[in-house]
């Protein structure tokens, strides 16, 4: 039995690398007494497939892995419970989702290898609000945006505009309300953000409740991934080209709230299956 | 728990590693700082990743945690980044937990495991704003204590701490934190607190001696200034550890850290008498855990931690009597668990290699041995029980089972050592090698590889070789010359590789180890000339602190290179750890007429330690009786 795991890594956690966060869960399964599956040979490992590393700073209610169990006889709430149980402040077990099985003869779809898009609040540092608003409307204005990024094997220049579904911005004149500016509805909205802000997912990403906060829902995974980085890195030169100001590379703080994967040209959420 | 960590995101996100320094692991205890009387910030002054691989902290973590009026929390060095940052914008070292100053607790407790983290304590207790100096703090500052196996001789330290618990912290903290509340309750000072504390048995408070000197610079009196003041400090010892706090909970770090897995501590002390091992003396007497209380322990730890590597820990494991009944019925419960066991200081016998084979990848691992010296002659002074003989058979017992990779580790500069003493170093080497090539061909997996290593040996207190030179850096770098010439010269030396360990730490820690109070003010200038993480080979400035040494006259003439007469008052001899001077000297004659004392479960030879009436020194009386 495979079974996918959503969490949330938030506080003080923001600052635990992907690689400690793997370690974290090994021992948290052990702890659980789930029965995991384990490989075969002289040094045995958990059988485990993580989502994709998630930046250091940053907040997420959307953290995945799929893992294989030794037994098939044991419910989804169980298995949520179990390790609910083990974690300790700062990791939340969102939901546990059984797999189906795989049809004989298709490639192993793992979490990784599924995800099309993710969906992100940032919140602008305090002294960088005006600006960041002003730089995100005139993006949303633009066809594309072209910036230069560093891979592995050289750069290479990367349209970040096109990689962008959705963009809401809430600020003051909008009362808090979601406002999109660009809205391609191919993305899912969370449902506890159809009725507002989703209090309980900012209150483990934010520290306090003010405005403007912007949504944005963009490409990831292998493919084509959009990273924050890159968005803020897009929105700094739109800034410094608009008003001439330059913003500190740190210009917001990230959350992210969902990945997704793709079906029938929608994005559905990772814990959809 | 608070979310405010001491530190800012951009702060966290200049630094190497910022999961150092926000807290909040598996286990962590959670108090609220406002609802106990008493903080105490327990600090292992080096990089989090070795201060957390530390089994003292975690027991003493927890011990103090069961309290209800406390609230112990955890401190490590910042690394070298966030060292530079915390100076330039002013921000005090803080504790994991709640995030809060140092500063602001009742006590800070450093745990001093070697000598070269001297520079970090100052780095520690100056990064929290208190004055390095126990004199200069005021009712502001936390009272500074001090333990591990550097406070046996805490004299080069003495001046930075109000005082130091000599011996094993389970016994009397206890008194000392109730000591403590009654004392602010009835309005004293911490004066009158540290007067106090003074007449409980093991506390060392530095202040209340008077140290003076002859001219040519070794001590003419150490003494009380007061009669109410112990002339002499007792260790303190648990003396059944079956009935003693443990852990069953242990802290688990997010990071990797150097220790990666939960730790059992089988025993402690240890039987053999090394002549130049420290903690087989300062730890005597030798007492063990019960096998039953262990497989509860480790039941515990590893349910509560989820680890997947379990280190039974001892100084010599092959000693431990219930060694066999333990690690077989260790291997069943690891292996349903998916948990690997590892057993280090293990004597290599029949015993050893049917575990190692049980528990290890043949080809991925190494078998070791301590030899610690290259010839019989040399082993009998040293007194290590280790005969070529048991080498070279351990050795083919481990090749004919598959193993092919063999570690040795030796000391260069041991008392009386001659060039054949270097020269046999190489031989045993290449003994073991060819121990191996007596496999016949087709049974062998290969080449061997025998690799050697040596360090530099340093004269520690409370060793039979605490009276003896050490040779100089300059006689230690020759031997390693001629050592790694006759490796070369081996027959086998293919087979052989030789590595060798740097003279400067070694002659630095031996100044540290049998230093006296006049050492401190040269610790403080190199630290303010920017020395910290000594024990750091890529950040130990030998420059700064051989300038520092000489301005202050200190010499490794005096400290390191000089034979000590008998009558000398030692810096150390106000500290008694059970272990008496006289067999200390009996030892240091033995060694020089190439003399071994057997070990203790064969025999008693009358150390002293009995007087605790606790672990070996009382199951023999018991067995003979019988």
């Amino acid at each position: 039995m495979n079974i996918r795991v959503c969490f949330s890594k938030y506080d003080r956690l923001r600052f635990l690398g992907h690689l400690d966060v793997m370690r974290y869960f090994q021992h948290a399964i052990a702890r659980s007494g789930i029965p995991i599956a384990y490989s075969q040979g002289f040094h045995p490992h958990m059988i485990m497939s993580f989502a994709q590393p998630l930046a250091l700073s940053m907040t997420s209610d959307g953290e995945y892995f799929d893992c294989e169990l030794s037994a098939s006889e044991i419910s989804e709430q169980d298995i949520c419970e179990s390790l609910q149980n083990t974690m300790c402040d700062g990791f939340f077990i969102r939901s546990v989702t059984a797999l189906p099985e795989r049809e004989p003869n298709t490639r192993k779809q793992t979490g990784m290898s599924q995800i099309a898009g993710a969906m992100y609040l940032c919140e602008p540092l305090p002294g960088c609000e005006a600006t960041l608003l002003d730089a995100i409307t005139k993006f949303a204005e633009c066809d594309s945006f072209c910036i230069e990024k560093k891979a592995k094997n050289g750069t290479r220049t990367v349209d970040v505009r096109a990689g962008i579904h959705a963009i809401g911005v809430a600020s003051s004149d909008s009362d808090g309300a979601l406002q999109y500016l660009v809205d391609d509805h191919i993305f899912d909205t969370p449902s506890d953000l159809v009725s507002g802000w989703g209090r309980e997912r900012s209150e483990h990403a934010f520290h306090s409740e003010y405005t403007p906060r912007f949504l944005i829902a963009v490409d990831a995974g292998s493919e084509n991934n959009i990273s924050v980085e890159l968005i803020a890195s897009s929105l700094r030169q739109i800034a410094s080209q608009l008003t001439g100001t330059t913003l500190p590379e740190r210009c917001m703080s990230s959350h992210r709230m969902e990945l997704y994967r793709i079906s029938e040209g929608h994005m559905i959420s990772l814990s959809k299956v | 728990m608070s979310n405010k960590l001491a530190l800012s995101d951009d702060i966290l996100l200049r630094v190497e590693k910022p999961a150092r320094y926000i807290g909040g692991e598996i286990n962590m205890v959670v108090k609220d700082p406002a609802a106990v009387d008493i903080r105490f910030a327990m600090c292992f002054p080096d990089v989090y990743e070795v201060g957390m691989s530390h089994l003292g902290i975690q027991i003493l973590y927890d011990m103090f945690n069961r309290r209800s009026d406390t609230y112990c929390e955890r401190v490590y060095s910042p690394w070298t980044d966030l060292d530079k940052i915390m100076r330039e914008e002013h921000i005090p070292l803080f504790t994991l937990e709640t995030q809060s100053p140092v500063k602001e607790f009742d006590f800070l407790g450093i745990t001093l495991q070697y000598e070269m983290c001297y520079t970090n304590v100052l780095q520690v207790l100056d990064l929290s704003g208190i004055p390095l100096h126990s004199e200069d703090r005021t009712e502001d500052d936390p009272i500074v204590i001090g333990g591990g196996p550097c406070s046996y001789n805490p004299e080069p330290i003495a001046d930075f701490f109000d005082f130091f618990y000599i011996g094993e912290g389970e016994t009397a903290y206890d008194e000392i934190l109730d000591l403590y509340k009654e004392n602010r309750a009835a309005g004293g000072t911490r004066r009158d607190f540290l007067r106090k504390v003074s007449h409980i048995e093991g506390m060392y408070v530095p202040s209340l001696y008077r140290v003076e000197y002859h001219e040519d610079g070794t001590i003419r009196s150490f003494t009380p200034i007061a009669d109410d003041v112990p002339a002499r400090i007792r260790k303190q010892v648990v003396r059944d550890l079956d009935n003693c706090v443990y852990p069953e909970k242990q802290l688990l770090p997010f990071l990797r850290v150097i220790q990666d897995r939960v730790v059992l501590e089988l025993q402690r002390g240890c039987t053999r008498g090394c002549r130049f091992c420290q903690a087989g003396m300062i730890y005597r007497p030798n007492r063990e855990r019960s096998v039953e209380h262990l497989r509860n322990i480790a039941k515990s730890l590893l349910d509560t931690s989820g680890q997947d590597e379990m280190n039974l820990s001892s100084l010599s494991s092959s000693d431990f009597s219930g060694l066999q009944e333990l690690v077989y019925a260790m291997i069943d419960e690891c292996r349903e668990r998916h948990v690997n066991l590892s057993l280090p200081s293990l004597r290599i016998d029949s015993f050893a290699v049917d575990v190692m084979k049980k528990v290890q990848d043949v080809n991925k691992s190494s078998i070791t041995f301590a030899p610690e010296a290259g010839t019989q002659r040399m082993r009998n002074v040293i007194n290590k029980g280790l005969t070529d003989e048991d080498i070279l058979s351990g050795a083919a017992k481990a090749f004919a089972a598959g193993w092919n990779k063999v570690k040795l580790y030796f000391m260069l500069g041991l008392p009386t050592e001659q060039d054949d003493d270097v020269k046999g170093i190489a031989q045993l080497g290449n003994a073991i090698a060819a121990e191996y090539y007596k496999i016949p061909k087709e049974a062998r997996h290969g080449r061997v590889n025998v690799t050697i290593s040596t360090s530099y040996f340093i004269a520690k207190p409370f060793t039979p070789f605490q009276w003896m030179p050490m040779i100089s850096k300059e006689q230690f770098l020759q031997n390693q010359r001629l050592l790694k010439t006759t490796v070369n010269e081996q027959l086998n030396a293919k087979s052989l590789e030789y590595h060798w360990h740097d003279a400067e730490t070694s002659e630095m820690e031996g100044i540290f180890a049998r230093g006296d109070r006049r050492i401190a003010p040269a610790i403080e200038e190199a630290y303010r000339k920017g020395c910290i993480y000594d024990a750091w080979v890529e950040h130990f400035h030998y420059d700064i602190w051989k300038e520092v040494l000489d301005r202050h006259g200190i010499t490794v003439e005096f400290y390191n290179l000089r034979e000590r007469p008998k009558n000398e008052i030692l810096p150390w001899d106000h500290i008694d750890i059970g272990v008496s001077r006289n067999f200390l000297y009996r030892e240091y004659e033995k060694a020089q007429r190439e003399e071994i004392t057997p070990n203790c479960m064969k025999q008693c030879s009358g150390c002293g330690a009995a007087s605790y009436g606790c672990g070996i020194c009382v199951q023999k009386r018991e067995t003979s009786q019988s």
